[in-house]
């Protein structure tokens, strides 16, 4: 649950993050003052549809935007207590791979397909941790491997990513980004090119090795099911917005904002008396067109007045649950905004 | 070679679609690859066949094939008793305007450059000629799956995703097929987009009595599609049930370990544990016996052995398993 704690156990905080994107067709504010924490052997899942803003929010944190156009705006990202907003790029570099490392959805985009795997794997081994000597970097890599569960990895460690599955490149990617030991690991939809039966195997292996090693993690999905399986909390966000956040059984029980109620109903495919899936009508919302109102105002079913004016506070329904949504508010009869999101 | 799934014929009416025994192999270096293997279905006029299945079990294969745009190295498929690569000229027209298909990816499948009733339209021009095109059907058609008739004078990239599935339905539908093959029809749509497509295919098929083939791999999207569904894994049927038997009393491990890795999870006991070991084979050595038994939780020695035959397991409900 995300409730205070010692300031040491915190890995990571994000305060008010607001990224855009400068487009041919106007400014697209992908991400809108978007705050959270993250505690050491925390896994927190970020689910949102597409442009909801969750991979940028990830992609934010270790500064890895397409430039120029991406930027951060506004907010802070403190990593192990240093602002990585303000950092140098020099200083990000020593940082990814070793301290914060990203698994992405394609494995074969990940892996230079020329060279070996082995050959991969030692390279942040060498670059960090400033190893090189050759038997020492291979024995390393092997290991790395074998860690994953990949068979006969002394073998395996001169193939080529062409010659292994998918299941099996993500399991190397997944090798390559422990291989440094992080603190943080970022997932951004680490299983949704595979197969469903590959998938539970690997999202098994993340969650086996996040315990093992102690890391926390962030888990970028836009599937329910796959987050309801790995992480302790969830943030759900729309439209470059967290809408409502808390502990994994809690949004399960009790979804309080309208977006994540009906996203419950999807995954469950629940269908109305005339046996129609239940449907959230409207299309996403345009993110280069976004106003002050709440994003979901257009297709929300108990939407108000000054849900189309306003973006509401958040407010804490319980301790860790927290949503933003002005139907809710009146509903729980509170009227006084949370003053720190966390 | 004997055919090992023969196909369960409801005495009326006759398949619209029907494969029997149909076998495609590839020649691939290093030996010949078997993408789909002796698979024999009927589909009925008006009924929803689900087909479910992994990457690489021949998914998209079997569909080109249904389509005609790949002929089966052995084995027939016909259309309402015809051997569709024997049809002459009229009957080859009529075949392709009976039979239609809507694809996954909205975005690679409309022409950029065509405005969307062009887009939509062009079926109907090819198969009828200009002339007989009455007024109205392209405001009908883009009414029926629910686009404002101003849509019409749009290029697709005005569009969303969903939006865009809609147009490919209203072309796939525009010639008033008998039979619409739909590949992974809401894979690429976000969460929220997908349950109104399926509820606007769903109600086509209401209104039109149109027939479908789903292939898809979310379970969920298919036992709320189909009447009838199949679960394929390399290249061949493995097991076949009306859609709430096979959701209820699944018979076959592989069909078992799908539906464990679909299900909505509990939250407060998350699964993972999967029965399945590693991946798919490479389907260019197949395994011997049954095709299952190198991933397969419960296979004994007669699985290397022998290939189970797909038999009865209850009335309607077939599977490939000597423990099904």
């Amino acid at each position: 649950m995300m409730t205070t704690s010692a300031e040491s156990s915190r890995v990571l905080e994000v305060r008010n993050l607001y990224t855009s994107f400068r487009t041919r067709r106007g400014v697209a504010r992908s991400v809108n003052g978007v705050s959270f924490v993250l505690e050491r052997g925390r896994t927190l899942g970020i689910v949102g549809e597409s442009g909801s803003g969750k991979s940028v929010t990830l992609m934010s944190i270790v500064r890895l935007l397409a430039t120029p156009a991406g930027r951060i705006e506004n907010g802070e990202v403190l990593f192990e207590g240093k602002n990585l907003v303000t950092s140098s790029e020099t200083e990000m570099r020593h940082i990814r791979g070793s301290k914060i490392s990203v698994i992405t959805q394609d494995p074969m985009t990940s892996l230079n397909p020329v060279y070996t795997i082995g050959n991969q794997l030692e390279e942040p081994i060498r670059q960090h941790q400033r190893i090189r000597v050759r038997d020492t970097l291979r024995r390393l890599a092997v290991g790395a491997l074998q860690s994953v569960g990949i068979p006969a990895p002394e073998d395996r460690v001169s193939s080529y990513p062409h010659q292994m599955s998918g299941g099996q490149r993500q399991r190397v990617v997944t090798a390559m980004a422990l291989a440094c030991r992080p603190s943080l690991i970022l997932c951004d939809e680490p299983t949704t090119a595979l197969d469903v039966t590959v998938q539970l195997q690997i999202l098994k292996l993340l969650r086996d090795l996040q315990k093992e090693h102690g890391m926390a993690m962030i888990m970028v999905s836009h599937d329910l099911s796959v987050i309801a399986r790995v992480c302790d909390d969830v943030a759900v966000m729309y439209a470059g917005r967290i809408v409502e956040k808390a502990s994994v059984s809690r949004l399960f029980e009790k979804p309080a904002h309208p977006y994540t109620r009906a996203l419950m109903r999807s995954l469950n495919a629940e269908t109305d008396a005339s046996g129609r899936l239940y449907a959230i009508e409207g299309q996403p919302p345009n993110v280069r067109n976004i106003g002050n109102g709440c994003p979901f105002a257009p297709r929300c079913q108990s939407v108000r007045s000054e849900c189309r004016e306003h973006f509401p506070h958040e407010i804490a329904l319980s301790p860790g649950h927290t949503t933003s949504c002005w139907a809710v508010m009146e509903e729980a009869g509170i009227t006084a905004p949370v003053r720190k999101s966390v | 070679m004997t055919t090992r799934q023969e196909s369960v014929t409801p005495a009326t009416p006759p398949p619209l679609l029907r494969l029997e025994g149909v076998t495609k192999k590839y020649p691939v270096r290093g030996g010949v690859l078997t993408a789909v293997d002796r698979v024999s279905i009927d589909i009925a006029p008006g009924k929803v066949l689900g087909v479910v299945g992994e990457s690489g079990c021949g998914k998209t294969t079997l569909s080109r094939m249904m389509l005609r745009m790949t002929e089966p190295t052995s084995g027939a498929v016909q259309f309402k008793g015809d051997d569709i690569w024997a049809l002459d000229g009229g009957k080859q027209k009529l075949f392709r305007k009976s039979v239609s298909a809507v694809f996954q990816d909205p975005y690679s499948s409309l022409n950029p450059r065509h405005r969307i009733d062009k887009a939509i339209m062009e079926p109907v021009l090819v198969n009828a000629g200009k002339g007989s095109v009455t007024g109205g059907l392209l405001e009908h058609l883009l009414t029926s799956v629910g686009l404002p008739i101003t849509a019409a004078k749009l290029y697709p990239h005005e569009f969303s995703g969903g939006q865009r599935q809609r147009i490919a339905i209203a072309r796939a539908i525009s010639t008033q097929p008998e039979l619409v093959l739909l590949d992974e029809p809401v894979s690429a749509l976000d969460v929220s987009i997908r349950a109104q497509v399926l509820n606007l295919l769903k109600d086509l098929q209401h209104d039109t009595g149109v027939s479908y083939v789903f292939i898809a791999h979310d379970l969920s999207a298919v036992r709320y599609m189909s009447d009838e569904i199949i679960v394929v894994y390399l290249g061949a049927i493995v097991e076949r049930a009306s859609a709430n038997k096979l959701y209820q009393t699944p018979r076959h491990p592989y069909t078992k370990a799908l539906l464990e890795a679909s299900l909505p999870p509990d939250p407060r006991n998350p699964s993972l544990t999967t029965q399945l070991r590693g991946d798919l084979p490479n389907p260019i050595n197949a395994p011997s016996g049954c095709r299952f038994r190198t991933r397969c939780p419960i296979a004994a020695k007669i699985c290397a052995d022998s290939e189970p035959e797909f038999r009865e397991v209850g009335s309607g409900h077939r599977a490939a398993c000597h423990f099904a």
